[in-house]
């Protein structure tokens, strides 16, 4: 059946949709509710990088306003414009400044020692150097639901996991296959429920592991809350990854469910030192 | 599109009059309630007015929006079952013969069916075959993958055919027909 749609299926399920309701009036219910409905601009992480954004995709406006003025043709002949379309060197000059950087490059070259030649210290400094990460998540097809437990106002449900996950990001060492557990405890607050939760995020790759945690704060429990903030995930690496840490941020309101995260070597800074008592 | 992602109100009006009626369709044929497809309509529009900034590739709309409703609907079921009397049950009135009937009754019992699925199966068999979406789109839509679809396809194709066969082993009176299992 999976192999080209039923018709059957097809037809009974736009038979039985029914009357549709007015566009006009649903389109009427939305609208007003948009006051309200502040927009969410691009997912950048910083304000620096969404000045760049701006920056770069200029609007018609700016585009009109930076036109270069057209450069006016005189006498017939086509306008040079110095810098644009001839060098800057003249060629003497051009075959100086190379013949210079060649033989100071060469003898800097020569003045290492052979066996610093042969090593390449570079490359190790480029794979520790801190990474920036995006990527997105992709939800369990599963998820098992714990046993709970009510305690007094408290609902415990200790042991919820859904595997695999999958992250993909731009770097390899932040993607593969994950296993994503939490406990929650469930609070009546006002009629409503709101969930604290401890989660853990165990990557696997084929170098190497993550293991990540992070608390968080939800409206709702269970399988389908409504996540009052993004997700920050502390992560160590293990095996492969041993001595690298990253910081994972994941917007869990973003139905597509986007991630940034660095990756560095070390550790987190540690947590300061509290007021001295007066 | 891009005036909306600018934040132009007159456009985005323009842009839910024109979506409005395709994702209902699809709302009312998962969640099986007018009412609450409609719940599940609006919020997918106001969520789309939200996160359409996001949205890099216009044309990518009708995933991308697929995909948001569902999360809608998602939402609006978990909030609860439809309310008593929401129902919309098959009239026997205007059947005058048997085949009309036996149509009635096949019909009903697909509709008894499909509610006994999970959620999850109602929206691949919607997204599959009311849309035509192919695997790869449905993946897409849900944000799963691909043999994921498949198997959630299969498995939801199984318990039709299923809850089809036992359910034809039971005398269509009217009662059961209006029985509503979520």
């Amino acid at each position: 059946m999976t192999e080209r749609p039923d018709t059957r299926l097809r037809d009974w399920l736009d038979e039985t949709i029914g009357q549709i309701p007015e566009a006009a009036k649903g389109t009427q219910q939305v609208m007003s509710q948009i006051e309200k409905t502040p927009q969410v601009g691009r997912w950048l992480p910083f304000p620096l990088l969404q000045r760049k954004a701006k920056a770069s995709t200029p609007t018609t406006d700016h585009t009109a306003h930076f036109q270069p003025s057209p450069i006016p043709a005189t006498n017939g002949h086509s306008p040079n414009a110095p810098g644009r379309t001839q060098s800057m060197l003249s060629p003497v000059k051009a075959i100086t400044a190379g013949a210079l950087v060649f033989t100071i490059g060469g003898m800097l070259l020569i003045a290492q020692p052979f066996d610093q030649q042969a090593s390449a210290p570079q490359a190790e400094a480029e794979t520790e150097a801190p990474t920036w990460v995006t990527g997105k998540v992709a939800y369990a097809s599963s998820c098992t639901s714990p046993s709970q437990e009510v305690d007094g106002d408290v609902r415990h449900a200790w042991g919820y996991q859904c595997s695999p996950q999958r992250w993909t990001s731009s770097d390899q060492r932040l993607s593969g296959a994950v296993s994503y557990r939490w406990n929650e405890d469930v609070y009546k607050v006002d009629e409503s429920f709101i969930s604290v939760n401890t989660a853990a995020a165990y990557l696997r790759n084929d170098d190497g592991g993550w293991a990540c945690s992070s608390s968080n704060l939800l409206e709702g429990s269970g399988l389908y809350p409504h996540w009052v903030t993004g997700e920050t995930l502390t992560c160590v690496g293990e095996g492969g990854h041993e001595g690298l840490s990253a910081l994972v941020v994941i917007d869990q309101g973003d139905p597509s469910h986007p991630l940034v995260g660095l990756i560095f070597s070390g550790g987190f800074p540690p947590v300061p030192e509290p007021p001295a008592a007066d | 599109m891009v005036l909306a992602q600018q934040g132009d109100r007159q456009a985005f009006e323009s842009l839910t009059l024109a979506h409005y009626t395709r994702l209902y369709r699809v709302a009312k044929s998962i969640l099986r309630d007018r009412h609450t497809a409609e719940d599940a309509t609006q919020q997918a529009l106001l969520d789309i007015w939200r996160y359409i900034r996001r949205l890099r590739d216009p044309g990518k709309f009708n995933g991308w929006s697929y995909r948001l409703l569902v999360h809608a609907c998602y939402a609006e079921a978990k909030r609860g079952a439809p309310k008593v009397g929401e129902v919309e049950p098959l009239s026997e009135d205007i059947v005058s013969t048997a085949d009309e009937y036996r149509a009635v009754v096949d019909r009903d019992q697909l509709e008894r069916a499909f509610r006994r699925m999970s959620l999850d199966h109602r929206t691949v068999i919607v997204l599959r075959h009311l849309l035509g979406m192919t695997p790869e789109e449905v993946a897409d839509v849900l944000g799963v993958p691909r043999q994921t679809v498949y198997s959630r396809l299969r498995r939801a194709e199984a318990s039709l055919q299923t809850a089809l066969e036992a359910d034809a082993r039971l005398p269509a009176t009217s009662a059961h027909r209006q029985e509503v299992v979520r």
